[in-house]
């Protein structure tokens, strides 16, 4: 955990994120290891080290980690509050968020001058957590609270992909340490400027504003400058006959109405991915619980359909620019799925 | 005008290309065996097979089903000449009050068709986007390993459904 060694002292691969475990205090180490002890023992053969040359030479990890790992325990700033301190050393310690949120350098390592400011899980976007952060509405604190604890906060998208089973194992954690992971994420993401301002005020009152409409099946005239756009009118018809009877009328718990598009953080991310994956496989409910679910278009929806769905989303929605990566991310996550599908 | 192929026939459309596929297959084409339950993709009582995979039909607008394959549950058999789907269904006596039913058929067709052995853990998870209010699953789950058997042996399976217990 402190200095990413084994007990025969081989170096460990940083996939075991000891870069943030390192963090860790005595005290917390000591009950982790007293937990894992009461723990049944089972027997599991480690798999074979598949990686690839020179990727396999364990030793190589040495040279990594003098490069990259700062080993050492976490050091409360004194200029910062109690509860901020305690938020930074449960995110940057045992929860390991930067291992999603921060992005890496090609030798897989957390680029620290870009600390939080976005990176990958899974092939799924993880949004950047600093003055970067991609959500329509700027997080505040207390929302985040109600996000982390229970998946769900009004004004922003339902914890989805990788981030639901994080959602679901911080039910675990004390109420004060969700609230002071809420606290020090929403510090680093600061206090959002005029411009941030107005994006926000525009997607509000889109979203409001398609609200008080109600579902419509008529988007396709709503932009007269796009009438020859074909790809464009094709993906708004999409979202018209298959999305708009839940998304138009925005989030409503008593009918299971999902939120506005112009709220959710997937149409603003720099990369087309998360939208990706969430129109092709939906979302549902963690298993065994009950709940709506987003039903999932990959048997519905041709490479193109998708492609005009996202093109519409992104512009309409997101009101940003086309993303280039489009026809490689589809193609990405159908290649998964079709390997998944082969075990 | 939009050109749909149910069921190996071909028809002409006119509707709004936004119209979701069930409406027109019920109102346009009077195959009323996908049922309206909730019209938004949550209880799968529209489940119709387009190019052999289950899709939800209340949420799929007919401008993007135009050169696929749709099957309905009209695509399985008739009332006097069953499918080996419908007469598992039967012979299970899968249905109460039969609503969720020809959407169940419709998603385990999907499944048989790429999977001729599902094991009880693949139908499970393969059927749970379909739900039965009166409560019938663990006859649908029967009826689905009855069909698979039927699939294979192309005669009926002998004897009274056990659903008759």
């Amino acid at each position: 955990m402190r200095e990413g060694v084994d007990r025969e002292g081989r170096h460990l691969y940083p996939v075991f994120p000891y870069e943030h475990f390192t963090k860790i205090t005595d005290e917390d180490l000591r009950a982790l290891y007293a937990f894992v002890m009461t723990r049944d023992s089972v027997r599991a053969e480690t798999p074979p080290n598949e990686l690839v040359f020179p990727f396999n030479v364990r030793s190589l990890i040495g040279a990594w980690k003098v490069l990259y790992f700062e080993p050492g325990v976490f050091r409360p700033d004194p200029a910062q509050s109690a509860q901020w301190n305690r938020g930074a050393y449960l995110v940057d310690g045992v929860g390991h968020c930067g291992a999603c949120h921060t992005p890496r350098n090609r030798l897989g390592a957390e680029k620290k001058r870009e600390y939080l400011a976005g990176g990958e899980a899974e092939n799924w976007h993880a949004p950047a957590l600093n003055a970067a952060s991609p959500a329509p509405v700027p997080w505040t604190s207390a929302q985040l609270y109600q996000y982390l604890r229970t998946r769900l906060d009004d004004l922003h998208a339902i914890a989805a992909g990788p981030m639901e089973p994080v959602v679901l194992n911080l039910r675990t954690v004390s109420e004060e340490d969700v609230k002071a992971i809420a606290a020090y994420v929403a510090a680093t993401m600061g206090t959002p400027g005029p411009d941030r301002r107005k994006k926000t005020d525009d997607a509000l009152m889109h979203a409001r504003r398609d609200e008080a409409v109600g579902v419509r099946a008529d988007r396709i005239d709503r932009d007269p400058a796009r009438a020859g756009d074909r790809a464009f009118q094709n993906g708004a018809a999409i979202y018209a006959g298959a999305w708009a009877v839940c998304h138009d009328i925005g989030r409503n718990a008593s009918i299971g109405s999902g939120l506005h598009l112009a709220l959710g953080s997937a149409m603003t991310i720099p990369t087309s991915s998360n939208l990706i994956h969430i129109i092709l496989e939906g979302i549902a409910p963690p298993d065994g619980e009950p709940g709506r679910w987003m039903p999932g278009y990959a048997e519905a929806l041709s490479d193109e359909q998708v492609k005009e769905l996202v093109t519409y989303i992104r512009a309409y929605f997101g009101r940003s620019p086309p993303w280039p990566d489009v026809d490689e991310e589809i193609k990405k996550f159908r290649q998964v799925n079709a390997k998944l599908r082969a075990r | 005008m939009i050109t749909l192929n149910v069921n190996g026939v071909s028809h002409q459309v006119d509707a709004d290309p936004v119209t979701p596929l069930l409406y027109v297959l019920r109102d346009h084409l009077q195959l009323n065996g996908a049922k309206f339950g909730c019209g938004l993709g949550q209880c799968g009582s529209c489940t119709v097979m387009a190019d052999g995979q289950a899709i939800l039909s209340c949420v799929v607008p007919i401008s993007v089903m135009q050169g696929r394959r749709i099957k309905t549950l009209e695509g399985l058999g008739t009332i006097d000449n069953p499918g080996p789907m419908q007469r598992a269904f039967i012979e299970e006596q899968a249905a109460q009050c039969g609503f969720c039913i020809p959407g169940m058929m419709m998603r385990a067709q999907a499944l048989l068709e790429r999977n001729r052995s599902p094991s009880n853990e693949e139908i499970l998870s393969h059927m749970s986007n379909n739900l039965c209010h009166c409560g019938t699953h663990m006859r649908i789950v029967r009826a689905v390993k009855r069909a698979a058997e039927l699939m294979k042996t192309g005669n009926p399976a002998s004897g009274p459904g056990r659903g008759t217990r």
